[in-house]
């Protein structure tokens, strides 16, 4: 029933990732033809069509800061998403090596804080609850109280930073289950190969989400709020009358109505006191124009 | 693609294990259960998308802490109780009215059931050793729509049919009444319904049941002895804006196409209602509090009767101008009084200049 008189155009959704190491970016770098951008020695990070990626290093602390970093310099927004991609060791059998999961829910085992994204998105890996650790669990987790399914040593540091910047439904965690807590270091050199699969399954999740839901769409078109800015100006109306004119040229755009019907140099005369302008006004909101 | 709604389950550690979550959760059986602390952890997260989470809510499953009685809010009429009271078992609701507060008052679109209704019971028979009591039960949701799941108003009958000096109030757009055919009605149970017409309905409130489907279940219920209060409320201003050329008009002062709507919808409703036998009709306009419909326009920026220039009353409330909330009051209450006994019907009006 309600009118939508226009989207923002000028938003090109982008989706940003997040990877610890190189090893694992290069599987989605390369699958997505992504290139390095120079000029960030911070953190490496890579540009394509529609992708920005960063590489963050090891922990937390790190991904949380080139999270914000990226999300900063590439001026995200609502129309945007994040994903931090990587391995994740499982505390269970149950989950097969290889299997890629999506966290439901992210401890910060540090804080004890719980982190959730929100579930809007429809997808075809496994939920889990993904605790994040601020250094490496060996031996099985021997004496450590483990409440996640999942654990890594980024997650929680994506999703807090990220969260500054985005709503919880842009925020999305996806693992590899590579080990189980078991002491033996990734091999770098296997791990890109060990992820090229799983990593292209995500791709084409990414690729088909529908993004355009993400759109806010708003009453007012640019040219609208140009439109109102100079009305303000030449009837010289105070910040609350201004704020009611937006209110009614709102409901006049909503109904269908072109507002340079309504405002128009002949109806919006200049004026020269408040007063003058207060009158005009007032003639504007009552539909009283001169003929 | 979007998930499906109450695809995820949130449920506080605390009652994991407890029965009314397993039976609740048998409504779901594929949802995804997801453990949670507080239920604010979910519920209160930053930057929440309400408009997208309306789209696909998901399930909060809780305890509710105290206080669990609240004393009725100014904009709602307590129908001369001075004892009036409101209790919440659930936060928000299945249904998407355009209209509707709780689009500015929560942060969230997701929807909280609290399950620990004894501890509810039990602070209404503390109270009730006092004084007796009115109390709503269906207050920021509609509890009944939710009733297959919840089995809620169930308990709430039994409950209310050995206390006389409860009154419990269920308000409701809903068509389910198995809770009502189930058992002899009670003296002290209103159950409260709000109808609009089939054009405020279809484009102002998704997902509820048509005027037919709920002009019957009242039908029964009031077959079956209860008492029934009739909510035309919110009244909207509707207006033919596809058509209108007068930004006057359009602003409220031709109500052809409103009368055209709302003298139709009461024929409609009348001709199937024995207005004798209601227990009263009660009439408000569009009304939202400041703040609320603040946050309601931010969030639904397209959405035209939102939008509408309304004046904001010395109560912080706003509402359509003094003249148009008069008018359609008055023409609603002139035409209602062919069919109901004119000390029958109730007027509750917020535009105070
Ligand atoms: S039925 Fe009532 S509580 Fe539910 S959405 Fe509609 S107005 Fe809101």
């Amino acid at each position: 029933m309600d009118l939508v008189s226009s989207t923002d155009e000028g938003d090109i959704d982008m989706i940003f990732l997040t990877t610890a190491m190189i090893c694992e970016a290069k599987a989605l770098t390369r699958q997505l033809g992504l290139k390095r951008v120079k000029e960030y020695r911070q953190f490496p990070i890579y540009e394509g069509d529609g992708y920005i990626l960063v590489v963050s290093g090891i922990g937390k602390t790190a991904c949380a800061a080139a999270t914000a970093f990226m999300l900063t310099r590439f001026g995200a927004g609502p129309s945007d998403l994040l994903v931090n991609i990587g391995l994740c060791a499982s505390t269970s059998d149950r989950l097969d090596r290889g299997k890629t999961v999506i966290a439901n829910k992210v401890i910060d085992h540090d804080s004890g804080r719980h982190f959730f994204p929100d579930m809007i998105w429809k997808h075809p890996f496994q939920e889990v609850g993904l605790e994040t650790f601020s250094t490496c669990i060996e031996d099985g987790g021997r004496g450590i109280t483990i409440l996640g399914e999942c654990v890594d040593m980024e997650a929680s540091g994506a999703f807090e930073a990220a969260s500054f910047f985005l709503a919880p439904h842009q925020i999305s965690i996806i693992k590899i289950i590579y080990d189980y807590l078991s002491p033996v270091r990734p091999d770098h050199a296997l791990v890109t190969d060990f992820l090229v699969e799983p990593c292209a399954r995500i791709l084409v999740w990414l690729k088909d989400l529908p993004m355009e839901v993400l759109v806010e769409q708003e009453a007012l078109t640019e040219e609208d709020i140009g439109l109102l800015e100079w009305a303000v100006k030449r009837m010289r109306l105070t910040a609350s009358m201004a704020w009611e004119l937006k209110q009614l040229a709102t409901y006049y755009r909503l109904s269908g109505w072109d507002l340079k019907d309504l405002i128009r140099p002949h109806y919006v005369p200049s004026c020269k006191t408040k007063n003058e302008g207060k009158a005009v006004f007032e003639r504007l909101k009552r539909g009283i124009y001169p003929e | 693609m979007i998930t499906r709604r109450f695809s995820h389950i949130y449920i506080e550690e605390a009652i994991l294990d407890s029965e009314v979550i397993r039976r609740i959760c048998t409504s779901f059986p594929n949802a995804q259960q997801v453990p949670i602390g507080h239920y604010k952890d979910v519920f209160c997260r930053k930057r929440q998308d309400f408009r997208l989470q309306k789209r696909t809510p998901k399930l909060i499953l809780a305890m509710k802490r105290p206080p669990f009685l609240y004393s009725g809010s100014a904009n709602c009429d307590s129908f001369g109780n001075h004892s009036f009271y409101y209790t919440s078992s659930m936060m928000n609701c299945p249904y998407d009215c355009a209209y509707c507060y709780l689009k500015g008052m929560y942060p969230s679109a997701n929807l909280v059931i609290f399950v620990n209704q004894e501890e509810i019971f039990e602070e209404v028979d503390k109270r009730l050793a006092a004084h007796p009591l009115y109390l709503c039960i269906s207050y920021d949701t509609d509890l009944l729509s939710f009733e297959p799941v919840t089995g809620f108003v169930d308990s709430w009958m039994k409950f209310a049919s050995r206390r006389p000096d409860l009154f419990l109030e269920i308000r409701t757009k809903c068509a389910f009444i198995r809770p009502f055919l189930s058992r002899p009605a009670l003296r002290n149970v209103i159950v409260a319904w709000t109808l609009s017409p089939e054009y405020v309905i279809k484009n102002y409130e998704m997902g509820t049941p048509n005027l037919a489907a709920r002009i019957r279940s009242i039908k029964a219920v009031m077959k079956a002895g209860w008492q029934v209060r009739i909510c035309i409320d919110p009244v909207l201003f509707i207006d033919n804006y596809r058509e209108d050329t007068s930004w006057a008009r359009h602003q409220g002062t031709d109500l052809k196409v409103w009368e055209r709507i709302y003298q139709g919808f009461l024929d409609k409703v009348f001709m199937s209602l024995d207005g004798d036998r209601l227990t009263s009709v009660s009439i408000g306009a569009f009304r939202m509090a400041k703040d609320y419909l603040k946050r309601t326009r931010r969030r639904y920026p397209c959405s035209r009767i939102l939008h509408y220039p309304f004046k904001l009353n010395r109560n912080g409330v706003y509402c359509y101008p003094p003249s148009l909330e008069n008018r359609i009051l008055g023409e609603l209450a002139k035409y209602a009084a062919r069919f109901v006994p004119l000390e029958k019907i109730r007027i509750f009006t917020s535009s105070i200049p």
